[in-house]
């Protein structure tokens, strides 16, 4: 170390200056972004109304939906209990929506008109039944394909008799999802 | 506080002297002087390290500024013919080797003063020290363990102990004597400019030891003898010699005679200093006549002499006493440093900024090495003057940077805050709808940084949690949309509906309606009505193919009917 008490001093207060010189360099720096910030406070303010008027219709619209209290497949059987329909048949599943997108699809699938226990369904029964749960939904459930097939009749109780049906009546296959973020 | 210390090493010893403070301000701190033996014109090695190392034990090592004397320098008046000081210090050297006629240019260190400017050039006092000389001076301090960081001539020294003291510009046209032991130094100032330098091989020494050779005792005895008769005479009697009024010696008692020898060479000394500086008066250009002579050095002890010198030089001569032009606090030793101080005084002033030439005679390879040396002092008051101006800097940003958060962002920030934590609510509010890692926490994101930021996390909040919403509802950005299948539907039957009325009947047998294509296969009456169909449905844009088939009897009416087939393929909306 050294011995020359002004050598120290000017080593000390250089480091310290260096040190110094920092902390002087983000205060000024600090004091230019906060004069920034007051300039575009007001905009900000006036921005974060309005982000904070979407997220509210966003909130309003899913709170309004009967998503809250169970998933969309709670949603949808309410319904379809609702309408005293019976499904033959009912899947789930996933679909990755390919490249590029980060996201999958949900898809619920039911199927109606196989034998007594569940009745063919006529046309605007299955237009009232999507309806439905894309409004209980809140537009968040959507009917993302339709099947149908006129019903020939052919009893599932009896499979050799063949039963004459209306014209309107149709084996449905209703297929619900939605796509979300992964 | 900045110090510097000067010092003054010559034949018969060493004077420091401290000067504490700036150019402006200053206070004379120290002085001592030690005597040293001389052996062969330089003082004894080893008695002057003994008195270096006892002075620096007090005095500061940092900034000392030493002396050479005026004595072992050669001294020319020169023209050169060139104006600019780049141009004179490229040629000085070789310029005044024409001078110099002992020694080779690369033996000696020249520096040089203007003395004045003519149309062909300028004139220049030009002085040159041996390079051994100054080594050996250097080579005495360093045994002490002391760096000179400039080296200048006693005599300049003196100058600018008495310039800084103002008496220049008092009297602009002067001379300063330097009375040593064995030689006495002349700087002639013309109108405040140094215009010569002479250094006369006589001191009071001559005195001395014309008495010692008279009376048959040795210098030294000598030597007390003009103390003994100071102290009797005081120093300011002056006795002229009158050689009337003189009496037999046979009549005198051993005093009177001791009295007699001293005032007789004393006056053989004026007499002989006075030849040297009317010689150099006369030499001196423009017939310039000094109005003062100021004097210092050992010769001021010696009673009467001054006041001798004044007579025979036709101008006052005045002792220069520092003490009564510079704050000091010397007690004790006030007497001895207005004698002798005034070399080392200059020296000291030099350090700290009062150089009358500036001139330096460490130069080439007895240049200081270590550059820090020499700034180190600027670079310490540089340093302080920085950090403590950075400091108020840092600290008006701050105290800013507070004042604008209390009186411009508090009131921004608190009327952001509740529609903000509102919205979080009923966002929180969803319950299960939003996972844990997607909760908000409103006093968090208040909190989270700088507070002019806080709008700025708000809006940012407000983002993620959007984006979070947007993924639940199933529209988030980024991904491709739904088309619900029942505004296809509604399309299509729509026009069903319209041409219902034109057609018998249509019998759907299937509908297929996916996010890709929609495929109808229905029953009609005939060609016609098929054709009636296919006109309405291209109303809906994404027809792409009609099939149609002869398909016969229909199991309900079992009359033969068409079978058609439209597929349509689903567009981007």
């Amino acid at each position: 170390m050294t011995e020359d008490p002004v050598k120290l001093y000017v080593i000390v207060m250089g480091i310290l200056l260096l040190v110094l010189s920092y902390v002087a360099y983000d205060s000024w720096a600090q004091a230019s972004a906060y004069e920034e910030a007051i300039a575009r406070a007001p905009r900000e303010a006036d921005q974060m109304k309005q982000l904070a008027s979407e997220v509210k219709g966003l909130v309003d619209q899913i709170a309004k939906s009967e998503l809250r209290d169970g998933g969309e497949r709670v949603l949808i059987e309410r319904v379809e209990k609702t309408m005293n329909l019976s499904r033959s048949r009912y899947t789930s599943d996933t679909v990755n929506l390919g490249r590029g997108v980060k996201g999958h699809e949900r898809r619920f699938t039911y199927e109606y008109g196989q034998g007594k226990a569940s009745p063919p369904m006529r046309r605007g029964e299955v237009v009232r039944f999507c309806e439905s749960v894309e409004r209980a939904s809140g537009g968040i459930v959507k009917t993302i394909e339709l099947h149908l097939r006129r019903a020939t009749g052919q009893d599932q109780q009896d499979p050799g008799k063949t039963e004459k049906v209306t014209d309107d009546q149709y084996k449905a296959e209703i297929v619900f999802g939605l796509r979300v973020v992964d | 506080m900045a110090k510097a210390v000067g010092l003054e090493i010559h034949e018969r010893g060493v004077r420091a002297v401290e000067v504490t403070g700036s150019g402006k301000n200053f206070k004379i701190g120290r002085y001592t002087e030690r005597e040293v033996t001389p052996r062969g014109g330089v003082p004894d090695p080893e008695e002057l390290h003994a008195a270096l190392a006892e002075i620096f034990k007090h005095y500061s090592k940092n900034h000392v500024i030493a002396s050479l004397e005026a004595s072992d320098t050669v001294v020319r008046e020169i023209p050169v013919p060139f104006k600019t000081d780049d141009q004179i210090r490229k040629v000085v050297k070789y310029e005044a080797e024409h001078h110099l006629h002992d020694c080779d240019a690369d033996d000696v260190v020249v520096q040089y003063a203007k003395v004045g400017e003519s149309p062909e050039g300028t004139n220049l006092l030009v002085f040159a020290v041996r390079k051994d000389v100054i080594g050996r001076r250097i080579e005495f301090a360093r045994a002490a363990g002391v760096e000179p960081l400039a080296m200048d001539l006693d005599a300049l020294a003196y100058v600018g102990a008495v310039k800084a003291a103002g008496l220049i510009e008092e009297s602009p046209t002067c001379v300063l004597l330097d009375i040593g032991h064995r030689s006495t130094g002349m700087v002639f100032i013309v109108d405040g400019t140094v215009r010569a330098l002479r250094s006369v091989r006589l001191g009071v020494d001559s005195i001395t030891h014309g008495m010692a050779r008279e009376m048959d005792i040795d210098a030294g005895e000598a030597g007390e003898k003009v103390r003994e008769i100071a102290g009797e005479e005081g120093g300011d009697l002056f006795v002229p010699i009158e050689p009337g009024a003189a009496r037999p010696e046979t009549a005198k008692g051993h005093a009177e005679l001791e009295r007699d020898v001293f005032h007789q060479k004393r006056d053989e000394f004026a007499g002989r200093l006075k030849r040297e500086y009317v010689r150099s008066v006369a030499a001196l250009r423009g017939g310039a006549s000094p109005a003062r002579v100021l004097a210092t050095g050992p010769g001021l002890g010696v009673p009467g002499l001054l006041e001798l010198l004044a007579t025979r030089l036709g101008v006052p001569v005045e002792p220069f006493r520092p003490s009564e032009s510079f704050s000091c606090k010397l007690d004790g030793q006030k007497e001895q440093f207005d004698e002798n101080g005034a070399v080392a005084l200059g020296l000291a002033l030099k350090g700290i900024g009062h150089d009358a030439l500036e001139l330096d005679f460490r130069q080439e390879e007895l240049r200081v090495a270590n550059k820090f040396e020499l700034l180190k002092n600027s670079l310490a008051v540089t340093v302080t003057l920085l950090f403590f101006g950075l400091l108020a800097f840092s600290g008006h940003c701050v105290y800013k940077m507070r004042q604008l958060e209390r009186e411009r962002f508090e009131p921004i920030v608190d009327s952001a805050y509740k529609p903000f934590a509102d919205v979080v609510a009923a966002y929180n509010g969803l319950g299960n709808m939003i996972e844990a890692r997607h909760q908000v926490d409103p006093n968090a994101v208040e909190r989270g940084g700088p507070k002019p930021e806080a709008v700025r996390r708000f809006l940012q909040a407000l983002d993620r949690m959007k984006r979070n919403l947007h993924t639940i509802v199933g529209d988030a950005k980024g991904l491709p949309q739904i088309t619900s299948a029942l505004q296809v539907w509604n399309e299509v039957f729509a026009i069903v509906g319209k041409l219902h009325e034109q057609i018998d009947f249509i019998d759907f047998e299937t509908i297929e309606i996916t996010q890709k294509q929609v495929t109808l296969a229905m029953i009609l009456p005939d060609v016609e009505a098929g054709q009636r169909l296919e006109e309405g449905l291209k109303k809906v844009d994404f027809l792409s193919e009609m099939k149609l088939d002869e398909w016969g009897a229909s199991p309900l009416s079992g009359t033969n009917l068409q079978r058609i087939t439209f597929v349509f393929k689903r567009l981007e909306r």
